[in-house]
C-alpha cells in the first residue's frame, strides 16, 4: 500500500473525540476482511481479531488511537458559534484558522479574529483564549441555530500535503500515522501468525484523557500490548533532550510503566535487522494509551513505539515517512519474533 | 464574479513579487482593452478608449497581497522570514504557504514544549519559521533562495450564504470589479492601473499615476470589517452584506467634501447599495494618487472583508457586485468631472 495515499485518506477524514465513526469505517474498508472477527464497542472502539490456531493461546494487542484533537460548539451569539476545546489543540493556531463544523450538516467555518488595523499593539502580544473567539460560518442566525446546535463537533480543516524529502504535513497525523503503522504491520504478518491471538484496537477518546483504551483493553483481554502513537520531534527552538530526531527512525519508549523486557526485545530486533531507531526516555505516564492499558486486570506487559512528529496538535503536524516505515518494520519484526517465542512455550 | 475572484485570489503576488498575478490579469485585460503594458515598477496599465477622448480617468486597484519573505535558513533547514505588509503573527502558526515550487508550513515548537510564560504571550515573527521538510541548510537552499516570497496557501471557495472565503481578497476583489467594468466602453478615456506594492506603503500607485496624469482617479480596494460578536458597534467599521463601503477619509487620504458627495450622489442615482465606513483605519492608494504633482481628485470605493490580512478572509459576493456596479456607474458618468 502506498503510504502517502494511505496517510492522506486517514488524515483528511474527520474523527473528533467521541465521533470516530468515519475513521473506524475507513480502517474497516482498508482491512478488507483480512481478520477472523471485528466488533465495535458502545464507545466506538474498533476491535479486530486474528485468532490463533489453538484455543488457549495468549493474546497480543496493538493499540493506536484514531480520534483527533477537536472542539465542540457550546452556543450561538449573533450568528457566530461559541466553542470549547476537546483535547489540547494548540490555542496559538486558532485566529483566522479554517475549521469544519459537524452539525446536521458539515459546514466550513473560519475562527474569528480582530484584524491588525483594529487591534492595539498590546492586544497583539497576547494569544487569545478560546473563550474570546467565535467561529464564523457565514450563515444567518436562524440557519446557524437550526444546523449547528450545541454539541456539534468542530475539527481543524487542512489537507495532507507532501513537502520535500518524503515528509508530509497535515492535521491528525497524531495519531493516524500510528493507526497506519498498526494497519501496515498487521497486513504484513497476519497470515503468518498462528501461535497467539493478534488483536488490533483502534481506540476512541484518547485526546480527552486516554479513555477509549480502557474499555478496549477489557474487551481484548491481552497478556501483552504494543501501543503506537506519535511523539515530539526536534526543532531548533525546542530542547534536544525532550525530543526525537525526525528521519532517524522509530522511537522505542522506556518508562516506569513500560515493560523493560519488551523494550530490550525491540532494541535487539532493531539492532539486528538494522532498523533505524531511537530511544525515548520518559519518567511518567508517557501521555499515551499505555497508561490506560498497562495496569488493566492483573496487568498487561506494555511497550510503546512512537513516530517523531513536529508541531503536534496543529493543522500542520509533520512527519517523515521513513520514520513511519521504520515503525512498521520494527512492529512487524516484533510480531514475528513473538510468533516464534509463543510457539516455544 | 465568484469564478473570477477565485482565480485572482489563488494567484500569488506578495508585494514586490507580483509576476504571477500580473500575468493572470494581463490575460484577462488584453481582450477587453486597447493597449496593455507594464511600467518599470511592475504596475500593469491597461488603456481603454472612451467616447470622449478629452479627459483621462485612472482606475487604481492594487494587485499585491500581504505575505512573507524568506530572510535566513537555519542549520536544520528551517526558513526564517519577515512579514511583508501588516500581518499579525498570530494568524501565521499552523498555516501552509507556497514558497517557490514548494509547500511549507509555518510553525514553532509544539505547545506541549512551551513554558507557562511562553504560552501567555503570542509568538512574534522572530520565533516562527517555515518548514519545507528540508533536513539541513544545504538541502533547503537547493529548493528555495533567500528573498523568495511566501504566499498563503488557501483554497478560495464559496462560504456560508452568499459569501466568499480566500486569501488576498484584499485586493483581488477590487481587481475583479475593475476587470469586469472593462467590459463596457467608458465615457472618458480610462487607464486601469493594477498597482504593485500597496501593502508596503502605496509604493506602486505613485509611479502608476505619474505617467498617466489623470483628470480624476477612482480607487477600488478592500477594507477591514469587524462585524463580530464582542466588538462594540462603534468599532465594527463596516458590515458584510450592506453594500459597497464609502469613506470620507482613511489613513492616507482626506477626501474633499465635494468629491465625497459626488460619489454618494452617483451611488444613489444608480440605485447602488452602499454603507459609510464608521471608523478611520488603514490607508489606500488614493493618498499616493491625490498628491501627485498638480493634485488629483480621487474617489474611493471599498469593500468590507473580515479577517483582513490573514490566510482566510471572508467577504460578500453581493457587496462585490455593488462595488462593480458603482465602478461602472462612475466610468459611464459624463458629469464625473464636474465640480
Amino acid at each position: 500500500m502506498e503510504t502517502y495515499q494511505l496517510l492522506k485518506e486517514l488524515c483528511d477524514l474527520a474523527a473528533p473525540s467521541g465521533r470516530e465513526r468515519s475513521a473506524a469505517e475507513t480502517l474497516t474498508r482498508l482491512l478488507d476482511g483480512r481478520f477472523d472477527r471485528m466488533e465495535t464497542d458502545p464507545l466506538g472502539n474498533l476491535l479486530v481479531e486474528k485468532r490463533a490456531a489453538r484455543a488457549d493461546a495468549p493474546t497480543l494487542l496493538l493499540d493506536a488511537h484514531m480520534d483527533e484533537v477537536s472542539f465542540a460548539v457550546t452556543g450561538e451569539k449573533e450568528g457566530f458559534l461559541t466553542f470549547l476545546n476537546l483535547g489540547g489543540v494548540d490555542p496559538r493556531i486558532l485566529m483566522a484558522n479554517e475549521v469544519l463544523v459537524h452539525g446536521r450538516e458539515t459546514v466550513p467555518g473560519v475562527v474569528t479574529c480582530m484584524p491588525p488595523h483594529l487591534s492595539t499593539a498590546e492586544e497583539r502580544k497576547k494569544a487569545p483564549a478560546v473563550k474570546e473567539l467565535c467561529i464564523d460560518v457565514g450563515l444567518p442566525q436562524e440557519r446557524v441555530r437550526e444546523l449547528l446546535p450545541p454539541g456539534s463537533a468542530v475539527t481543524l480543516r487542512a489537507e495532507l500535503h507532501e513537502l520535500s524529502s518524503g515528509r508530509v504535513a497535515g492535521k491528525s497525523l497524531d495519531n493516524r500515522a500510528g493507526a497506519a503503522a498498526v494497519l501496515l504491520a498487521y497486513l504484513n504478518v497476519w497470515e503468518r501468525i498462528r501461535n497467539y491471538n493478534l488483536k488490533l484496537l483502534f481506540s476512541v477518546q484518547e485526546e480527552v484523557g486516554l479513555r477509549g483504551a480502557r474499555t478496549g483493553v477489557a474487551a481484548a483481554e491481552p497478556e501483552e500490548c504494543v501501543v503506537v502513537d506519535v511523539t515530539h520531534a526536534y526543532t531548533s527552538d525546542a530542547r534536544r533532550e525532550e525530543t526525537g530526531m525526525m528521519g532517524e527512525g522509530v522511537m522505542i519508549g522506556i518508562a516506569p510503566i513500560l515493560d523493560r523486557g519488551m523494550f530490550e526485545t525491540f532494541r535487539a530486533l532493531a539492532q539486528k535487522q538494522r532498523i533505524p531507531h531511537q530511544i525515548e526516555v520518559m519518567n511518567g505516564s508517557t501521555g499515551t494509551n499505555a497508561f490506560s492499558i498497562h495496569n488493566y486486570g492483573t496487568g498487561v506487559r506494555t511497550g510503546l513505539l512512537s513516530i517523531p512528529l513536529k508541531y503536534m496538535h496543529t493543522s500542520v503536524e509533520l512527519i517523515d515517512r521513513r520514520d513511519l516505515r521504520s515503525t512498521v518494520d520494527l512492529l512487524s519484526a516484533y510480531l514475528l519474533e513473538r510468533e516464534g517465542a509463543f510457539g516455544r512455550v | 464574479m465568484f469564478e473570477l475572484i477565485k482565480q485572482l485570489s489563488e494567484a500569488r503576488g506578495v508585494s514586490g513579487d507580483e509576476g504571477e498575478v500580473r500575468e493572470l490579469i494581463r490575460g484577462l485585460m488584453e481582450p477587453r482593452c486597447d493597449r496593455v503594458w507594464t511600467d518599470r515598477m511592475g504596475n500593469l496599465i491597461c488603456y481603454k478608449k472612451g467616447r470622449d477622448g478629452s479627459k483621462r480617468i485612472l482606475v487604481d486597484t492594487h494587485m499585491d497581497e500581504v505575505g512573507l519573505i524568506v530572510s535566513y535558513v537555519t542549520g536544520d533547514g528551517l526558513l526564517k522570514f519577515q512579514t511583508v505588509g501588516g500581518v499579525d503573527p498570530r494568524v501565521l502558526i499552523g498555516r501552509k504557504v507556497r514558497v517557490g515550487e514548494r509547500i511549507g508550513v509555518i510553525s514553532t515548537k509544539a505547545v506541549h514544549l512551551t513554558t507557562e510564560e511562553e504560552r501567555k504571550t503570542a509568538p512574534d515573527e522572530q520565533q516562527l519559521f517555515i518548514d519545507i521538510g528540508a533536513q539541513s541548510r544545504e538541502e533547503a537552499l537547493k529548493e528555495i533562495s533567500l528573498g523568495q516570497t511566501a504566499s498563503f496557501f488557501t483554497v478560495c471557495e464559496r462560504f456560508g450564504e452568499g459569501l466568499v472565503k480566500g486569501k488576498a481578497l484584499d485586493n483581488r476583489i477590487g481587481c475583479a470589479a475593475a476587470i469586469r467594468s472593462a467590459e463596457h466602453i467608458p465615457y472618458y478615456d480610462t487607464y486601469y492601473v493594477f498597482a504593485v506594492q500597496e501593502e508596503v506603503g502605496l509604493r506602486g500607485a505613485y509611479a502608476g499615476a505619474y505617467g498617466i496624469r489623470p483628470d480624476l482617479a477612482v480607487v477600488a480596494d478592500v477594507t477591514t470589517a469587524a462585524d463580530l460578536p464582542g466588538v462594540p458597534e462603534h468599532r465594527r467599521a463596516c458590515r458584510l452584506g450592506e453594500g459597497a463601503v464609502l469613506i470620507f477619509m482613511e489613513g492616507s487620504t482626506l477626501y474633499p467634501s465635494g468629491s465625497y458627495d459626488k460619489l454618494k450622489r452617483c451611488a444613489e442615482k444608480n440605485g447602488i447599495r452602499f454603507q459609510e465606513k464608521e471608523l478611520v483605519a488603514g490607508g489606500v492608494d488614493a493618498g499616493a494618487i491625490q498628491r501627485q504633482p498638480g493634485g488629483v481628485e480621487v474617489l474611493t470605493v471599498e469593500l468590507a472583508c473580515r479577517y483582513l490580512h490573514s490566510p482566510a478572509g471572508v467577504a460578500s459576493l453581493a457587496d462585490a457586485e455593488e462595488m462593480e456596479k458603482l465602478l461602472c456607474a462612475l466610468l459611464a458618468d459624463p458629469s464625473l468631472l464636474e465640480r
